[in-house]
């Protein structure tokens, strides 16, 4: 199908909404935010449960740069098309580009060696990391609203208002990085209202379940769905996640395995 | 939660420390490709080896018209509000307030286009894009080309305006410029300032610049062929070639409202001089020029805008060689044209 460039025509131009000037930086600042916010609320959270305060930062300060790397990997894999004409473009960071279960997917990998060489428990290691990921994802997720990566597509339901994509221009769309923060939220209350007696990674693998559930849900109200062979890729990956979080959690059950929190 | 450890209160410089490293601007590309979708007109312009090419879709506020060929990329100016119009048989247009919009876009006439970041013009008004780019210099052969929209009223007749100009030093015997070639709108009768706009070919001479006129009668042999006139309210697909050696200048016109085939001028060529290492004054300029007026009497001093371009433009491409009719109709095909992604 073709469609006509008649852009020319325009009356519209992105540059003149007043949020302009806010949106361009909004992004890194609320990443900075929930980083910040993440790795003191998920290390806190570690230590309340009896963790060593220090080595679990120093693991989260390790897995942040991590989790970085991994989601840019992710979204360079998806696009390679892109790349692989331009490879200088791969680390051009600035232009955006991010996948975020790249990060979680790198992050976990590098975990196995960090948490050995820090003596952390993986499981009891990962629940806190949940919490700071979950944290850190509301913040994260408000500044992809404004900044307008990740936006929702184009709507005129009730729910949705007017905002930005990645490229500034401004419609009425569905919130998605707002739907995705309140997945977080929701994630999260549960967490620590519900499942705070459990640790040894059950906890982070049942927020890795909710999250998964949600993503898989709500992908469809993203303007822009990554796709191989017409498959929404991040609707594959929650699959595989939540799949793999729930046989994990069934087996560990039925083996007998222990959630007991460690204090 | 008091904050009972020291370390916590380097957690912050920390991320900042790791943030700065990586510099993440955002999940979606913000400059770029279409994820998942091939850039067909990027495809079919690079393959024939641009020697110069600025899309003009950089987002606003930025200063840097970016070459994709390479560096040197161009510069976004914008001249100072009134700009004058000079000497009056200069005929070069005044502009009250003058302006650079750069990320123009669409997304409510086509939806899709929201998707596409290519879809981006800039709008200049009294503003342009200058470039010095050695690998223009010495052209003999060349083909130019620019999706083009004029926003001016056209039914104020008489003045010019400049697509893109590559013009040297005026040459001193006549204090104007003499050499380089320029892609303008104006008047479709040079000696009836009443007369309709056209697309129109200069080209310096060595003493001064002169319009290449179309053979005539028009190829089309079509008595309703208005000839290459600006049309209002219509984007065009402006393609120019010229070939020293064979003594051959060609200006093909494609619009989404024209048959593709049919709109190609031959135009009578004329002595041409080319700008040559020593004699470039100020490189390639976008939306005007500053090299001087087209007319006498010359200027005493450098003026540094005339012929102000008012309007939309993308995709400006030159060449070193005059590409071949289906070539530039598959560089106006795809860049009218693109591929809708398939959800």
């Amino acid at each position: 199908m073709h469609n006509a460039r008649a852009y020319f025509r325009s009356g519209t131009r992105h540059s003149s909404h007043p949020w302009d000037g806010v949106r361009r930086y909004s992004y890194a600042c609320m990443l900075y935010l929930g980083a910040v916010s993440g790795i003191f609320v998920g290390t806190r959270f570690a230590e309340h449960r009896g963790l060593p305060a220090l080595r679990v930062l120093a693991a989260m300060l390790f897995l942040f740069p991590a989790a970085l790397v991994g989601s840019r990997l992710l979204f360079v894999i998806l696009h390679w098309r892109i790349f692989r004409r331009d490879r200088a473009r791969i680390w051009r960071t600035v232009e955006g580009g991010a996948a975020l279960y790249g990060g979680l997917i790198f992050s976990f990998l590098f975990s196995l060696p960090l948490a050995w060489v820090l003596a952390l428990p993986l499981g009891a290691l990962w629940d806190a990391v949940a919490i700071a990921m979950l944290v850190g994802m509301i913040f994260t997720r408000v500044g992809c609203l404004l900044q307008g990566c990740c936006a929702g597509r184009p709507s005129q339901s009730w729910i949705a208002f007017e905002s930005p994509n990645a490229q500034g221009v401004w419609c009425r769309r569905l919130p998605f990085p707002l739907f995705e923060a309140g997945i977080a939220a929701l994630a999260l209350v549960f967490a620590i209202r519900f499942l705070d007696h459990y640790s040894g990674g059950f906890l982070f693998l049942a927020c890795l379940a909710m999250y998964g559930t949600g993503r898989w849900v709500l992908e469809p109200t993203r303007e822009k769905v990554d796709r191989l062979a017409g498959w929404s890729v991040h609707r594959i990956i929650s699959a595989v996640l939540v799949t793999t979080a729930a046989a994990v959690l069934f087996f560990w059950v039925l083996s007998g395995g222990s959630f007991a929190v460690t204090r | 939660m008091a904050v009972n450890h020291w370390y916590f209160l380097l957690l912050p410089l920390a991320v900042l420390a790791v943030m700065s490293l990586l510099r993440f601007r955002g999940c979606a590309f913000q400059t770029g490709g279409i994820p998942g979708q091939p850039d067909l007109y990027g495809s079919a312009v690079a393959g024939d080896n641009p020697i110069a090419w600025f899309r003009l879709e950089e987002t606003p506020g930025a200063t840097t018209a970016k070459n994709q060929e390479g560096p040197p990329d161009g510069t976004y100016q914008t001249a100072a509000s009134p700009l004058s119009a000079g000497n009056p048989l200069w005929n070069s247009p005044a502009v009250a307030n003058t302006s650079l919009t750069l990320g123009i876009n669409n997304p409510s006439l086509v939806v899709m286009e929201s998707q596409d970041p290519f879809d981006f013009s800039a709008r200049f008004e009294g503003s342009q894009v200058v470039a010095n780019i050695p690998a223009l210099l010495n052209l003999t052969e060349f083909t130019v080309e620019a999706l083009v929209y004029a926003d001016w009223d056209l039914n104020a007749t008489g003045k010019y305006y400049c697509v893109l100009e590559l013009a040297g030093i005026p040459h001193p015997a006549t204090n104007i410029k003499g050499a380089g070639f320029g892609l303008y709108a104006g008047p479709s009768d040079t000696q009836n300032p009443s007369s309709p706009y056209s697309w129109q070919v200069w080209v310096g001479n060595g003493l001064n610049f002169d319009r290449l006129e179309e053979v005539k009668p028009y190829l089309s042999n079509d008595p309703a062929d208005p000839g290459p006139n600006v049309e209002k309210d219509a984007a065009t697909y402006l393609a120019f070639t010229f070939s020293q050696l064979q003594n051959q200048a060609i200006l093909y016109l494609y619009a989404l409202d024209r048959n593709l085939d049919d709109y190609k001028y031959p135009l009578t060529p004329t002595t041409y001089a080319p700008v040559v290492i020593g004699t470039d004054s100020q490189g390639l300029q976008i939306g005007a020029t500053a090299q001087g007026p087209l007319f006498n009497p010359p200027a005493g001093t450098p003026i540094p805008v005339l012929y102000p371009f008012i309007g939309q433009m993308a995709n400006v491409a030159i060449y070193n060689t005059a590409l071949t009719e289906s070539q530039l109709r598959q560089h106006a095909i795809t860049g009218f044209f693109f591929n809708s992604p398939a959800n």
